[in-house]
């Protein structure tokens, strides 16, 4: 592949991506912001796709797309006083955003100035489909990690039934009680 | 490059050879990508989702008694165009108070979710846009980008019954996932790849039909179900179709829309009808492989005949499949929104999951190698393959006599219409 495509390919999942995130950093409205992280989202996906790694542009597109995505949504819908701007986009301070604009600063240039020397050309036998291996790894050497995982998981949506029937048990009280 | 768009970038540099040294081969990838998708979507979709409209039109008047569109062409053929027309030629109103570019936006993100699913379904060998070794994950991915646009038709719409029609249906399709989801694993479980070629190249064999995998054990068998009630969900087809369930909330999601941006919307659930109907045919029902025929026959054929041969009978397939989900539709009433989730939740996942179970055993105990389960497998799949076509008979049977009795009583009644009671 020659270079000024490659280079003009990232540059527009880079143009995606941080455009996404400054619509969501920026936009006064909380369900623009939800929507502008489709656009980022689509963004890191382009560079996992880019990067040949397949199996995890699709699980991109599964978890954080149709999952983060909607179920921010669902939860900017369903909660009362989300919208207006002093709660959705609060402000901090001026002390506080500095260190925390600093801190993050300082870590991104960490990674940069880490990265930059290990930067080599692509190798093309990298490029080749990653499911099965990812498969044999998570059943082999991680197969531990793997099930504690899915026992968080579990243990996860056990605890939101609880959560919800919780609150329809207290209306049943209040109802009785009224 | 084996696939569809290598082919024919080949078949250009063939014709002109001078666009090799003018055009990096990516940019030109990208260029016939660009004018096949283009070319997908003018001769392929449209005119397909339009003649579903139609068909949907008719099969609906038939079973309501009644004729309708006829006038449009033979029959009323051509009736989606003048449909066509009418909306392109309408005013595109945005309401005042409407979000204006998430509005606008809206529909194309539905659509691109139908159209991104069309580049891996195997129409037949060669015929296949991208042949994607992640192909039925990419196809479950693929597919959640539809509720994300029909929330934001709904919320951008500022109407009260697009955002409850948008909320509803991005919950729907968000749990019917799941037991799709396990539906399709059951299948992969038993190939072992995740491409939908390799998928249906693993159905070859048993004259064309026994391998299929609705037949190969009767967990694959109730797997199609749940995959075919889930999708029926995921489509938002009656019964499923709460989200624009008229008679609550006017249409849903596309309440507000008009002119070619609603056609958008119906252009993509139309032909979205035909994309679940693929699917379910080259995970359940053997994609294009000929019942009756063994493989090897097809050896001396050309491959330009065979290919032809193979995307008729994936497309007769999947039109069957269209035909009993528009019968459905049809015949069946609304659930409710508590049933439509105690189903999901209560009945179908659980189902899902012993299916899933049940195929690991079968797969474990059949690589296992005793002759003696092997031959037991053997035999279960012919005795469904059996069991399904009794069925079948008995069902057409069954069929024939009752609109046999339809019309003796529609004949009497029309010559000798009953007497008044004075």
């Amino acid at each position: 592949m020659e270079t000024w495509i490659a280079d003009a390919i990232f540059c527009f999942f880079a143009l995606i991506t941080v455009g996404g995130a400054l619509v969501v950093a920026f936009s006064k409205n909380i369900v623009h912001s939800a929507f502008a992280l489709l656009f980022t989202f689509s963004g890191v996906l382009g560079f996992y796709a880019f990067l040949g790694a397949d199996f995890l542009a699709v699980i991109q597109l599964i978890v954080y797309i149709g999952g983060i995505t909607v179920l921010f949504l669902f939860a900017i819908f369903l909660t009362k006083g989300v919208k207006d701007i002093r709660i959705s986009n609060r402000v901090m301070g001026r002390v506080p955003a500095f260190l925390l604009v600093s801190g993050m600063g300082y870590i991104i240039a960490m990674v940069i100035w880490r990265t930059w020397h290990h930067a080599s050309k692509l190798d093309p036998e990298k490029l080749a489909p990653t499911t099965e291996h990812l498969g044999k790894a998570l059943l082999g050497p991680f197969l531990l990690p793997f099930e504690l995982v899915s026992v968080m998981l579990v243990s996860v949506v056990i605890g939101a039934i609880v959560l919800a029937r919780k609150e329809i048990r207290d209306l049943d009280n209040a109802e009785e009680e009224g | 490059m084996n696939d569809f768009i290598g082919i024919l970038t080949n078949e250009l540099l063939k014709v002109f050879p001078s666009l090799q040294d003018k055009l990096p081969p990516l940019v030109l990838t990208i260029i016939v990508m660009v004018v096949a998708a283009g070319a997908l979507l003018a001769l392929f979709i449209a005119p397909m989702a339009g003649i579903f409209t139609w068909i949907e039109r008719r099969v609906a008047g038939r079973i309501q008694h009644r004729i309708g569109p006829n006038r449009v062409g033979p029959q009323g053929l051509l009736q989606f165009l003048a449909d066509g027309i009418k909306l392109v030629s309408k005013e595109d109103i945005i309401p005042d108070q409407a979000d204006k570019f998430l509005f606008r936006f809206a529909p194309y993100v539905v659509m691109s979710g139908m159209f991104a699913v069309l580049v891996v379904v195997p129409f037949s060998e060669t015929m296949v846009f991208s042949d994607l070794n992640v192909g039925i994950v990419y196809v479950l991915a693929v597919a959640s980008l539809a509720p994300l646009g029909i929330i934001m038709a709904g919320w951008s719409s500022n109407n009260k019954w697009s955002l409850l029609g948008g909320m509803r249906s991005a919950a729907q399709i968000v749990s019917y996932e799941l037991p799709a989801a396990l539906a399709i694993l059951s299948v992969v479980l038993f190939t072992g790849t995740l491409s939908l070629k390799g998928i249906i190249e693993a159905q070859y064999g048993g004259f064309g039909i026994v391998n299929w995998f609705v037949f190969r054990s009767p967990f694959t068998f109730l797997s199609f179900f749940v995959f075919f009630i889930a999708s029926l969900a995921e489509l938002n087809r009656l019964p499923f179709d709460i989200p624009e369930a008229e008679s609550e909330l006017v249409s849903g999601y596309n309440t507000e829309y008009s002119g070619i941006r609603f056609g958008i919307f119906f252009l993509s659930e139309w032909a979205n009808m035909f994309v679940a109907s693929a699917l379910i045919v080259s995970l359940f029902f053997g994609g294009w492989v000929m019942p009756g025929v063994i493989y090897h026959w097809l050896n001396g054929i050309h491959p330009l005949v065979l290919n032809l041969a193979q995307v008729t009978i994936f497309m007769a397939k999947s039109m069957l499949f269209v035909l009993i989900i528009m019968w459905l539709r049809w015949t069946l009433p609304r659930f409710r929104v508590d049933q439509l989730m105690n189903f999901c939740w209560k009945f179908l996942t659980p189902l899902a999951f012993i299916n899933l179970l049940g195929v690991a055993a079968w797969v474990a105990i059949d690589g296992a190698g005793y002759v003696i389960w092997q031959k037991v497998f053997w035999a279960t799949k012919w005795f469904m393959f059996f069991l399904t076509l009794a069925l079948l008979l008995r069902f057409a049977v069954k069929l024939c006599k009752l609109v046999g009795e339809m019309r003796n009583t529609y004949v009497d009644w029309m010559v000798r219409p009953p007497k008044e009671e004075a």
